[in-house]
């Protein structure tokens, strides 16, 4: 960067807070997927490294960095917790603006339920300072460590508890949001929280859409998040345990009862989903595919461990035959009556959707799957739990109702993860490894099927590109469709880059990288907040 | 050994950022005190996180960044605390701290270190056999009067280990008096080396100096075996864990066991030998220093070795260690047995314990960082309202006594001087 | 060519209509300067409603959406410069009812009258505002953002809209959220799409553009409307008060918390009189305020639900010292609830006379402040008529809207209604649904605010042609 810029940016941060050393901006060059991403040569790292590195306090601070830039036509990208490629600039000579020191709760309003905050509070930060006023904020699916600004403006919004929490990109409220050219736009009213929507049309509109902005459209400094109602104790005491999430509660809350169920087939799982819905019994309500795929979540142990205690023991081939199709359902309830009425409801549905409780779940190995450690699990979940390889991708997701969801399953599951398994070079994790997650009492359901591969392996990598491309074609061939919105984009087999594949994906769906590119040139007319993950990314402007 | 060893599981890493808090499935207690990584608070950069360092070694083996004054300043701006090797390790089988190690052994084979900070503790290694460029001749001074056995002379069961901090620091001396005293009051057979006593080389070890570390360690470990000693005792953690931790990579066999004075005292208590008696109306808190915690169980690195099998799941053939099982009980047991004690926890505690910031010679190097630290860690221990944090570490302990001139308003208390009180 | 002839030239048999008595229904009921439109067209398909945009924005006319009948209360779908109405009353198929997703699909001018018995014949039903007219467009109802009456099912403040479709300004038809493609409604249904995910396609939440637009920025043809299964059983309690005191408040606040009532929403006497009796008497027969609670129940579980719930709530209300109760004087639990959810013919409102709402979002805690300084002003102000009061819990209780009903004669309201409205607003009144006379106090608060939906109006209608006047176009 030119000095004369760069002293600039160093009277705004001080001058611990900006470097353009490229020890500092090597590590702004390397993420998760950054493998997928088209360059010369393979490579973990990015093709460019960053112009430099920012740190700014505050959204004054912020303010001025991206006038700055504006001034001197200088790209920038925002991040947060900063997790997955899509943190990272796309593009050559972008000044990364690292949000992680605007990291304060703003306010916890108990009565109203809600909390603001800045980019850099994650997810177990509020969720610890919730707790103590009865209040939950469900858990970011990206993991613990994850930004909650992020996941609600810049993500997808995926979380654990959407039974019962929502889905984050509909738990928005206000929003304080510096925009591309520098001006500070907020949602709702002026210095007030509790809405983020008008007056008259609401501006969350062009915020985050269904998979966030992801710092396409200016940097979002503080946002007001919806919280919901928690039962349990004011702080979880734990205790270490070296079991699936290493931990244990020790103080349980006492009006919880976590049950999994399993079903024969995908139809009669849809049953269950409904009808649980409607009898909106369920705090949690999750789906880890087969039973391969659940056991390998048992984060806290080592791989060694979970090959030989569940793999190499042979309990995965004497279970998997009675073990179709599992689903975690939770009950965490206000009071005993609840708490019993609920719990009933829960195995009568399961019985009568003609799902089983095994024994297998109440006294064997499995048993940790149940109680607290699915607790544990779901609420401290470090999401590295899933990386057991070093790399895992998603394929195309869907976000829809539980009969879509399952139809979806069915073409990936049988027609191509069994097919790349025998291939070698994907993990062996059954060959359903849908993860389904519902959200507002069944109202819809997310679902991605997780492909994990060896991110050292090129091999590995090279057949994950593969099975991504193979599966969109496949979902087309079959007319099913499937959401623009999944990491997956991100793959994309070699020949074909993201941002061309988000064109040939926003043909099919109302021409949205065209009303998005209006959007991005109406607000960020001199196209500096890095474009690379928003819309049709950089090869949209190319075409232009 | 070599940094080479590790490339896989640097590209395993995900970025995900859990190397810069407690162990998230601890479940955090509270916004203040979520993070876990002393270098990140201070630095925020991403290359100051365990993350960012695993980055930084892998751009290195690709040749993508050179050595650099910056390279140098991240890779030693850190206490090697552990903090992220435990919370990677929930989830994964990464071994960050071997790493983040081999990264230093590697700045040192290629001459790149030590740096100016470090280079008086090793000359004074070399020159002295301690890290306080004090004379060999005055190391046993410290015990003068104590009827303890002279363990070159006779054969005994215990071999007491002062190290070199509690052995010549004015201020710190007293904790292995006070400890000695209480053995040998207690009829156990105890002896101590007096000047013969060598440093365990933690330091040097923590530095990336594996040469020094060798020589010392395998001098040592001779010297102990050759004595017949059933139990290495010290009150030193810094050197508790190395010994316990690190030497056995020798691969030498130990024919001893390795004891914290905080084990040793607590089974006293616990069996009736000793009782505290004296009141001590106070509410303390207690900091577990790392080498006596997360980082005191044996670890064996896999040297990159790895076995895969369903396709793409990678297997070591190593126990996991995730610093469970380091002592943490024990200190918490002989505080609760003094009466008049209020023993109160610090959010960050035992295995997710936060470094004072003085170790792996961060305080040597970069005495900021480690004054930053350990403030760090006296805010939490005064959020407690704990008047006193008690220690079992002399570096935790001088450190914090450091940081701690400007606001005073905590003490900092040496675990053994409050049992010696109260016993006496 | 005519504009009427151009317009009856899109499709064989397009209705347009040009009589000013006939136009006369589309003015502001309540305006004193009366702005006929030029016409009103009928369109009766998707492919009708492009054609006319398109051509108005070859013309440049003004179009104005309108899905309900009349009365024009507020002033959302009136003429503010002419134009042509596109009137959306004969787009009125009820497209999908979907009991399993809990979701139906409806074309614009489906009206509450229409969709609430068909929901009925499901077993379903819709979270809604309090007792609308029943020739009240249902999208209509939504697009507004209109309160609803169960907050727990209130998920977003978008809620109960989901997917939508919708022909921009540009004359560009595009559909939102899981409704976004590929392929059409017919082929999505049999894969098991049900309309029901909102956001998206990808970025951009197009659905809360067009919400809350007043029409400005294009026309809804048909949305998905999430539903809510029809209760089997239903039980209606009341609490009554003499104040708004804060431990009524914090009442509602603990239900907000648990998932026991579905209908939560407090009434003044003026308010539940005119609902109840079409109008209040001099001497009120009911107390001060009265909160509203409905616990609906169905299915196999349903005596038992409402046993749990029942008891709970019991329970919540001793620990505050509320009583229960199932009638309040003459009006009884069980009728109160069949009206709430009864489309009138007359708009409740207008029962007693003449009346005007002013209504803002806030937050619970802060309604006790607002409605005692505005009781206040208004006796200051010498104000001779009657308030009805109405607060209604939103979003899962992060928010209220809190509506003043003004019950007077139209000249001591027309006198006092922008005072009135410039009072609140200097007191941090957050008008989130500006009509009329607000939209000059809220846009000309934030310029930054203004200048982005300016910017997000040219997108989706770069000549203006959307109802133009409204807001702040």
């Amino acid at each position: 960067m030119e000095r004369e810029i760069y002293r600039i940016f160093e009277e705004i941060v001080g001058p611990e807070n900006i470097s353009d050393d490229p020890v500092i901006l090597e590590t702004y060059s390397f993420n998760w997927l950054t493998e997928f991403l088209p360059r010369s040569a393979p490579s973990k790292f990015m093709e460019h490294r960053p112009l430099a590195v920012i740190l700014p306090k505050s959204t004054e601070e912020v303010q001025k960095i991206v006038k700055v830039c504006n001034s001197y036509r200088i790209k920038f990208k925002a991040l947060s917790t900063g997790y997955g490629s899509h943190s990272l600039p796309g593009q050559e000579n972008v000044l990364v603006i690292d949000l992680r020191r605007m990291n304060r709760i703003i306010e916890l309003d108990e009565k109203n339920k809600f909390a603001v905050v800045e980019p850099y509070v994650v997810w177990a930060q509020l969720q610890a300072e919730a707790m103590k006023v009865g209040l939950f904020t469900t858990p970011i699916q990206a993991g613990s460590q994850a930004s909650v600004l992020a996941n609600l403006t810049s993500g997808w919004g995926m979380n654990t508890f959407g039974n019962h929490g929502g889905h984050n990109g509909r738990n928005v409220l206000g929003v304080e949001w510096v925009l591309p050219t520098g001006e500070i736009l907020k949602l709702g009213p002026p210095n007030e929280w509790f809405t983020g929507d008008g007056p008259g049309p609401s501006l969350r509109g062009i915020m985050r859409g269904h998979c966030g902005a992801q710092g396409g459209l200016g940097i979002f400094t503080k946002v007001g998040i919806k919280l919901h109602n928690w039962p349990g104790p004011p702080v979880l005491e734990t205790e270490p345990t070296g079991l699936i999430s290493a931990y244990s509660i020790k103080n349980l809350p006492k009006f919880i009862e976590v049950a999994i169920p399993t079903f024969d087939t995908y139809e009669t799982l849809a049953n269950f989903f409904y009808r649980a819905g409607e009898e909106e019994i369920a705090y949690c309500l999750i789906r880890a595919g087969s039973i391969e795929h659940l056991v390998t979540f048992a984060g806290a142990l080592s791989n060694k461990e979970i090959f030989e205690q569940w793999f190499e023991s042979g309990f995965i081939s004497s279970a998997k035959e009675l073990i179709k199709h599992p689903c975690v359902a939770m009950v965490f309830a206000n009071t005993e009556r609840e708490f019993n009425f609920k719990k009933k409801v829960l195995y009568e549905i399961i019985e009568e959707c003609n799902g089983k409780i095994l024994p297998v779940f109440k006294e064997g190995p499995l048993q940790k799957f149940g109680g607290e450690e699915m607790l544990v699990g779901l609420i401290g979940n470090d999401t590295h739990f899933i990386h057991h390889a070093g790399g895992f991708v998603i394929s195309a997701g869907y976000m829809g109702t539980a009969d879509a969801v399952i139809k979806h399953m069915g073409i990936p599951q049988e027609k191509l993860k069994k097919k790349f398994i025998e291939r070698g070079k994907i993990l062996a994790d059954g060959e359903d490894s849908t993860y389904h997650n519902s959200f507002e009492n069944n109202a819809y359901i997310y679902m991605e099927m997780e492909f994990h591969y060896d991110a050292a392996d090129p091999l590995s990598v090279q057949e994950v590109r593969e099975v991504v491309r193979e599966e969109r074609e496949n979902l087309m061939e079959e007319k099913l469709g499937f959401e623009p919105n999944d990491i997956g984009l991100c793959v994309g087999d070699s020949n074909m880059d993201t941002g061309e594949r988000i064109i040939e994906i926003g043909k099919r769906y109302g021409n949205f990288h065209i009303w998005q590119e209006k959007v991005k040139s109406a607000f960020d007319p001199l196209d500096l907040s890095d474009r690379s993950n928003y819309g049709g990314g950089i090869y949209m402007k190319k075409r232009n | 050994m070599a940094l080479e060893d590790y490339k896989k599981d640097m590209m395993r890493c995900v970025r995900c950022s859990v190397c810069k808090f407690i162990p998230l499935s601890s479940l955090i207690k509270s916004w203040r005190f979520a993070y876990g990584c002393p270098s990140i608070i201070q630095k925020n950069f991403h290359a100051y996180s365990g993350g960012g360092k695993l980055i930084l070694a892998l751009s290195f083996l690709e040749g993508r960044i050179g050595y650099s004054p910056k390279l140098l300043e991240v890779i030693y701006n850190c206490s090697l605390c552990g903090m992220c090797d435990l919370t990677c390790k929930i989830g994964t089988d990464m071994e960050v701290w071997e790493i983040l190690h081999e990264f230093r052994i590697r700045c040192f084979k290629d001459g790149q270190a030590p740096l100016p900070g470090h280079k008086p503790i090793l000359d004074s290694l070399k020159n002295y056999d301690n890290v306080w460029m004090q004379p060999r001749g005055r190391r046993g001074e410290w015990a003068r009067g104590i009827n303890v056995r002279d363990a070159r002379k006779e054969r005994v069961s215990v071999l007491y280990f002062a190290g070199c901090t509690y052995s010549y620091e004015p201020g710190l001396k007293e904790i292995a008096r006070k400890t000695l005293k209480i053995l040998v009051e207690n009829d156990v057979d105890v002896g101590i080396l007096g000047n013969e006593e060598k440093c365990c080389s933690s330091p040097a070890y923590m530095i990336g100096d594996e040469e020094t570390f060798k020589k010392f360690a395998e001098e040592n470990i001779e010297k102990f075996n050759e004595m017949g000693i059933e139990i290495l005792l010290t009150s030193c953690a810094g050197c508790y864990g190395l010994f316990k931790s690190k030497y056995p990579r020798l691969e030498k066999k130990m024919n001893f066991r390795v004891m914290h004075s905080v084990e040793f005292l607590w089974s006293l208590i616990r069996d009736g030998k000793i009782k505290p008696r004296k009141r001590i109306d106070m509410a303390v808190t207690y900091n577990d220093p790392c080498h006596l915690g997360r980082l005191s169980e044996p670890r064996i690195p896999s040297h990159g070795k790895e076995r895969i099998e369903l396709n793409t799941l990678p297997i070591k053939d190593i126990p996991k260690i995730h610093g469970f099982n380091g002592i943490y009980e024990e200190p918490r047991e002989i505080l609760k047995s003094i009466p008049g004690i209020k023993f109160v926890e610090m959010e960050r505690r035992m295995e997710y314990s936060f470094c004072c910031g003085s170790g792996a010679g961060a305080r040597s190097a970069f005495p900021d960082f480690a004054q930053k630290t350990a403030l760090e860690r006296l805010e939490e221990a005064s959020y407690t309202g704990a008047s006193a944090l008690i220690t079992a570490c002399p570096w935790c302990e001088k450190n914090f006594m450091d940081a701690n001139k400007n606001n005073g308003a905590l003490k900092i208390i040496n675990i053994v001087e409050l049992l010696y009180d109260s016993i006496k | 060519m005519g504009v009427i002839e151009e317009l009856k030239g899109l499709r064989e048999g397009m209705e347009v209509v040009e009589e000013r008595e006939r136009l006369g229904e589309y003015i502001c009921d309540f305006a004193k300067i009366k702005i006929f439109p030029r016409c009103a067209v009928f369109p009766e398909t998707t492919e009708d409603v492009i054609k006319i945009v398109k051509w108005a924005n070859e013309k440049k006319i003004p179009l104005i959406p309108v899905s309900s009948g009349p009365p024009r209360i507020k002033g959302d779908s009136t003429p503010e410069i002419g134009g042509v109405m596109v009137d959306l009353r004969k787009m009125k198929k009820i497209l999908r009812i979907d009991r399993r997703n809990r979701v139906c699909v409806i074309e614009s001018g489906v009206n509450f009258q229409e969709l609430l018995p068909a929901l009925k014949n499901e077993g379903l039903r819709i979270n809604m505002p309090i007792s609308p007219r029943k020739n009240k467009s249902v999208l209509a109802c939504f697009l507004e953002r209109e309160p609803v009456m169960m907050p727990r099912y209130h998920w977003d403040a978008s809620d109960p809209l989901l997917c939508l479709e919708v022909v921009f300004a540009t004359g560009d038809l595009f559909r939102t959220g899981e409704a976004s493609g590929p392929f059409g409604l017919e082929e999505q249904w049999k894969i098991g799409n049900g309309q029901k995910f909102p956001l998206g396609p990808h970025q951009v939440d197009y659905f809360r553009i067009v919400q809350g637009a007043q029409g400005t920025m294009g026309i809804v043809t048909w949305a998905s409307i999430k539903c809510e299964l029809l209760p089997e059983m239903v039980e209606f309690l009341f609490t009554i008060s003499s104040q708004l005191s804060d431990n009524l408040i914090n009442f509602v606040y603990r239900l907000l918390r648990l998932d026991l009532v579905d209908e939560l929403f407090i009434l003044n006497n003026t308010n539940a009189e005119v609902l109840y009796f079409d109008g209040f008497k001099e001497e009120r027969r009911l107390p001060e305020w009265i909160l509203c609670m409905g616990i609906g129940s169905s299915g196999r579980f349903a005596k038992e639900r409402m046993d749990y719930k029942i008891s709970d709530l019991m329970d919540v209300a001793q620990s505050f010292g509320v009583k229960l109760i199932r009638n309040v004087g003459d009006i009884k639990g069980l009728v109160f609830f069949e009206k709430i959810y009864s489309p009138q013919e007359t708009y409740w409102k207008f029962k007693n006379g003449f009346s005007k709402d002013i209504f803002f979002i806030t937050t619970l805690d802060k309604a006790s402040f607002f409605i005692k300084n505005f009781l206040t002003f208004l006796n200051e102000q010498g104000y001779k008529g009657e308030t009805g009061i109405y607060i209604q819990p939103l979003v899962q209780g992060t928010s209220c809207h809190l509506e003043f009903t003004l019950y007077s004669s139209q000249d001591e309201i027309d006198k006092i209604f922008e005072k009135a409205s410039w009072f609140l607003f200097e007191k941090c009144a957050f008008f989130s649904r500006p009509y009329g006379y607000w939209s000059n106090l809220v846009y000309s608060r934030d310029a930054i605010f203004t200048e982005s939906l300016k910017k997000v109006k040219g997108i989706f209608d770069p000549n203006g042609i959307m109802n133009p006047g409204k807001l702040c176009f």
